[in-house]
């Protein structure tokens, strides 16, 4: 009776768990969001005020900016640095296959695929228009990452709470057949 | 890797460095060239929408996908999307960041290697304000010629100053630039037993010292400090007072604002090496600068290269008077002008 009551515990804690990475995963997006805005501001600042090159710009922002969102422009600029010959957008592609093979996931921000073609559509167009063409592009990326924010901020008020409860929900069922 | 031609067979991790600047499929097809071809290779034209040329010092070549094009090839045609990918890597993925340079119509990469660039130009009370639709890139491929002035610069050394005040002409393309650049650092490094001088170059067109990001891309000298990017007249007024050179080298004199900074240079003690467009002394002359600097008699030596048989061939060096002379024929007529450039040639030519 012991061991099924210890089991019972372990699947209702691990219900818990498993809801609780769920519901940090929608916490963790809307974090990562704020904070890529804030590093496309601060690009966009670099790109307007001054003639520093993309590579070293968006590896000063990454620094700047803490967290997943900073890694991820540190990944770009180190990938630029390393192989001169490549584009911004051969080099945000290498970063993202990196990424999906797994080489790099840890710390990776939560970003979900459209929030990924945010960005895409945006290194695709950075780095061979004039300084007003490419603070328009950051700004547009900005903007609809804003949208995609809001949007994560409303998932937020929702969908945390339903994971959690999910999950606890799930473990006690569980639990409760084996019982 | 050899080849049965004795060649070394350039590999993809043999690509010279400025290929690194060209597109994906310039560059592989680059990386298939031989070593003695690219050795040979001048300079890299692409045209917007046209066959990718090499230009090898011995003429003009396409290329093909596979290495320079063989008959009945197809050569590589230059698209707008190698056009945008070869300016974002030209410009280190900035373009907006090169936007002042390209006004100019070219860039400076590393490696000191010179990219001219052309298209519409956007302008705005007569200035180039940039250049769009950018349709033809030229790189030209620097080359060193360690030792190329071991012939002029005995010829040179001399006078107060210790280096005479020289001017060295010649048409576009035979070697002006790379003699000047080899003489810098001659003087500044120090010739055998003789005291190096301190040596200050004004680069107006990044062409000399190449710089990129502060760094002469070419070897200058180890005492040699370099102005980059600004008008002769007044980066020799500037180094001047700042850097207090016993020598200083420009390249290309000839606007009107030239000489008084040439006539400062030179009350101020400091020696003058400087190149300039023509293809003899009388042409030197008709150039209204030129020959307001020539009157002044504010060079002390005069340095024709021609390009035959080899480009950097010293066809003669004048000295002041011998010049002057002519200046004077060839304000007579034609006829006394033929006849004092064949004593010239004859007495002088080496």
């Amino acid at each position: 009776m012991g061991l099924k009551l210890a089991g019972a515990l372990l699947l209702i804690v691990s219900g818990l768990i498993l809801g609780d990475r769920e519901a940090r995963r929608y916490d963790a997006r809307h974090r990562d969001l704020c904070a890529m805005q804030h590093a496309l501001l601060m690009l966009e600042t670099y790109v307007a005020r001054t003639v520093q090159p993309f590579p070293r710009a968006l590896s000063s922002v990454g620094l700047a900016v803490r967290g997943p969102a900073g890694r991820l422009m540190c990944a770009v600029a180190d990938e630029l640095m390393s192989n001169p010959h490549l584009t911004l957008a051969q080099g945000w592609t290498r970063v993202l296959l990196a990424v999906k093979r797994g080489g790099r996931a840890h710390g990776f921000p939560a970003y979900r695929d459209d929030d990924l073609q945010v960005l895409g559509r945006l290194f695709a167009a950075l780095g061979a228009g004039g300084r007003d063409d490419q603070v328009s592009h950051i700004r547009l990326a900005r903007e609809t990452l804003a949208i995609n924010e809001e949007s994560a901020r409303r998932d937020l008020d929702t969908y945390p709470r339903l994971w959690r409860y999910l999950g606890a929900m799930g473990g006690a069922t569980l639990a409760l057949f084996i019982v | 890797m050899s080849t049965s031609s004795g060649y070394v067979q350039k590999t993809a991790d043999s690509v010279p460095g400025f290929a690194a600047y060209l597109p994906g499929r310039v560059r592989r097809s680059l990386s298939m060239l031989d070593l003695n071809t690219l050795d040979a290779l001048l300079e890299v034209r692409l045209r917007l929408c046209r066959p990718v040329i090499l230009v090898l010092e011995d003429g003009e070549r396409l290329l093909g996908h596979r290495g320079l094009c063989r008959p009945g090839e197809e050569a590589i045609c230059f698209t707008r999307e190698m056009r945008d990918e070869a300016l974002q890597l030209l410009t280190d993925r900035s373009l907006y960041a090169a936007e002042e340079q390209l006004k100019s119509g070219y860039l400076t990469v590393a490696g000191g290697h010179r990219v001219g660039v052309v298209g519409r130009a956007v302008t705005s009370g007569g200035t180039v304000e940039s250049i769009a639709d950018v349709s033809s890139i030229n790189l030209r491929v620097a080359r060193d010629a360690k030792g190329c002035s071991a012939a002029v610069l005995p010829r040179l050394l001399g006078g107060p100053l210790g280096v005479y005040r020289s001017l060295i002409f010649s048409p576009p393309g035979c070697g002006k630039t790379t003699l000047l650049r080899d003489l810098a650092r001659r003087l500044s490094d120090g010739i055998g037993s003789k005291k190096p001088f301190r040596v200050a170059i004004v680069d107006e067109r990044s062409e000399l010292a190449g710089c990129y990001c502060g760094v002469p891309q070419r070897d200058v000298g180890m005492r040699t400090d370099v102005l980059d990017r600004v008008p002769k007249a007044v980066g020799i007024m500037m180094v001047i007072r700042a850097m207090s050179p016993q020598v200083i080298v420009t390249d290309e004199l000839g606007r009107p604002e030239d000489v008084d900074a040439v006539e400062e240079c030179l009350n101020a003690g400091v020696a003058l090496l400087a190149s300039a467009h023509a293809g003899s002394i009388e042409e030197l002359i008709r150039r209204p600068a030129l020959a307001a600097m020539l009157s002044r008699g504010l060079f002390d030596r005069y340095v024709r290269l021609s390009d035959r048989p080899r480009v950097g061939t010293v066809a003669e060096i004048l000295e002041a008077d011998e010049v002057a002379e002519i200046g004077k024929v060839v304000q007579l007529g034609p006829e006394a002008r033929r006849s004092a450039s064949v004593d010239c040639q004859r007495a002088h030519s080496w």
